[in-house]
């Protein structure tokens, strides 16, 4: 569905990809792991038009979206859900909801809407309220409702377990092994461990370069990973 | 000296006028983070894009006002994509339309032989189309830049010396006025000895319904979502889906048709039409946006009345010269005591 080959990305004159290739076929959830400054955010950004590559091809479905303005890229439905959920703080909950359904042309967005209520019964009590008053875990929530309201055809999720508490972090994970069965998920996570437990297939970024990639299963069992990202069980 | 109640009468209809020159005005702020000097130029040119229809085309007051209106708004979309886009990002696009435009401007001065001068004056116009949509459709722009907060306000200062040059250059710089008797003139009568003519009740019927307008599209529509979306984070609204730049040329135009609309109404009121009337309303503008809180609709349409009310008793209690000290006064107080405004929360365009 979404196939990347040898992306190359830069800020200025700082190389940030440096020939990532990667592909997430239809219906399948597929993790992007690496430390901090790996280049997770910034393949997101270039697949979803904030970035211009400076060469390399994103196929989508039957496209070549390489360069294409990032409003563009979310009409087609490949939508991100960015890193430090990025909501609109001073629109209430509600219309941070509606904006979601922004690219959409049908008539159901009402119906999606009450939908998105039944799933999130915190938005809802909250509708009314500035999007800023809600607290972390309850943004992240906004953010998936947000992005769940365009009818999103691929999701790219970046860190959305960041910065939240344990018990927040369970429910997070929950509703993305909810969102599975839904829609084709791209999941950049620092959290190697529980990403490795929800994904299909996965990618280890290192310094702008795919290190390694495998099935999800075997990255876990892979003793260099376990060694560099997931530190000791307890 | 007339009596109080009358004074009021004025100070409602005036600010109701000042409102509407205001909120287009605290809305592109609220958007951009600019102020757009040239709002006064636009509220001039709407008054004389009336004053052309129902002169010179014969049209009626009523089809006049809103063709006023959306002629001030082209004119707000032209002055960003000269004056402001090209600070933003600029676009390969937006060159060819900056050189249609000094053609066209080549083409309308000077007294050269006619044909000459049209042809030249068309082919400008021709190229500034095709930069328009090249500059529209254009996915990446050649640079972007944290615009440093001087260059807009030159830009638009800039562009009000363009527009008042056109303006003196084709009206002349008397008064203009409609003919008289475009409008009934019998007073209705408030109270024994307080009265409101027709044109100024329309220009507060007209004032308010727009306010009206205006609050339903920003709170209410996807359309105000947006522009408040973009307000907030562009970056964010780029990833809804919004196209920015078509959403900000969306704002331009009502803060235009706005400023327009506030033009053609206080230019009946007052029947006096000049190239340079945009100058003593940017000032009461720029308090009103001040005094509300930068940013905020709501805020400013508040101010508005506020300030119209300071003007108007001040002229009749005091002394007319008195009238601009007064507002500018009230624009130092409240920037000592409250910079933020009195009346908005800042930033964040809510109404
Ligand atoms: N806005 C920026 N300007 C300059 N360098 C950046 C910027 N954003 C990220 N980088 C650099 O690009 C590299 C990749 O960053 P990023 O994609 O954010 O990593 P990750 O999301 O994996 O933590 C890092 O070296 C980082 O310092
Ligand atoms: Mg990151």
């Amino acid at each position: 569905m979404l196939k990347v080959r040898d992306l190359y990305s830069s800020y200025g004159a700082i190389a940030a990809l440096k020939g990532v290739s990667f592909e997430v076929p239809h219906g399948s959830v597929v993790a992007l792991v690496g430390a901090n400054g790996a280049g997770k955010s910034t393949t997101l950004n270039t697949v979803s038009g904030l970035l211009r590559p400076d060469s390399g091809s994103i196929r989508f479905e039957d496209r070549d979206i390489a360069g294409w303005r990032a409003d563009k890229v979310a009409a087609l439905g490949l939508v991100q859900v960015p890193e430090g959920r990025q909501i609109l703080g001073g629109l209430t909950v509600e219309e941070n909801l509606l904006l979601g359904a922004y690219t959409r042309k049908d008539s159901e967005v009402a119906k999606d809407l009450d939908e998105t209520y039944l799933r999130f019964p915190v938005l809802k009590n909250r509708r009314r309220q500035i999007a800023d008053l809600l607290s972390g875990g309850e943004q992240q929530m906004l953010a998936f409702g947000r992005a769940l309201m365009s009818r999103p055809k691929l999701l790219m999720l970046d860190e959305p377990s960041l910065g939240l508490a344990p018990l927040i972090v369970q429910e997070v994970f929950k509703i993305i092994s909810e969102l599975k069965e839904r829609t084709t998920i791209l999941l950049v996570e620092q959290n190697a461990r529980k990403a490795l437990e929800i994904a299909d297939y996965a990618y280890v970024l290192e310094g702008g370069r795919v290190a390694q990639e495998g099935p999800a299963t075997e990255l876990q069992n892979d003793s260099r990973i376990v060694e560099a990202y997931l530190g000791r069980k307890h | 000296m007339l009596e109080l109640p009358q004074q009021l009468i004025n100070g409602l209809w005036q600010g109701a006028a000042l409102a509407l020159f205001a909120m287009g005005y605290t809305l592109v702020f609220g958007v951009l983070d600019i102020i757009n000097l040239a709002q006064g130029a636009t509220f001039m040119w709407g008054a004389f894009f009336a004053f052309i229809c129902v002169t010179k085309l014969g049209w009626s007051l009523w089809f006049s006002i809103p063709v006023a209106m959306v002629g001030a708004g082209l004119l707000s979309i032209l002055l960003d994509r000269l004056a402001f886009k090209p600070l933003r990002s600029l676009t390969s696009g937006g060159l060819v339309l900056w050189g249609g435009f000094i053609v066209l401007l080549v083409g309308m001065v000077g007294k050269w032989a006619f044909p000459v001068k049209t042809g030249i004056t068309i082919t400008g116009a021709a190229v500034m189309l095709v930069g328009f949509v090249l500059d529209y459709r254009s996915i990446r722009p050649l640079r972007i830049r944290e615009v440093p907060h001087l260059a807009p306000i030159i830009s638009s200062i800039g562009a009000t010396f363009i527009l008042v040059s056109l303006a003196i250059n084709e009206f002349g710089a008397q008064v203009s006025r409609f003919p008289a008797n475009l409008f009934p003139v019998k007073p209705y009568h408030i109270t024994a000895d307080a009265v409101i003519s027709p044109i100024q009740t329309l220009v507060l019927i007209l004032s308010l319904a727009l306010m009206l307008v205006l609050s339903l599209l920003i709170n209410r529509t996807q359309m105000g979502r947006a522009i408040r979306a973009i307000a907030w984070s562009e970056r964010t609204s780029r990833l809804l889906g919004i196209n920015v730049d078509y959403v900000i040329a969306q704002t331009f135009f009502i803060s235009g048709a706005l400023a327009g609309a506030a033009g053609v109404l206080l230019g009946l009121a007052f029947n006096r039409l000049e190239p340079t009337m945009g100058g003593e309303v940017e000032l009461a503008g720029l308090t009103v946006i001040i005094v509300g809180g930068m940013g905020s609709i709501g805020g400013a349409a508040m101010a508005a009345f506020l300030v119209g009310m300071i003007r108007v008793l001040s002229v009749a209690y005091i002394d007319s010269s008195f009238r601009d000290a007064f507002v500018f006064a009230l624009l130092i107080l409240v920037l000592l005591i409250r910079p933020s405004g009195i009346f908005g929360r800042s930033k964040a365009v809510r109404a």
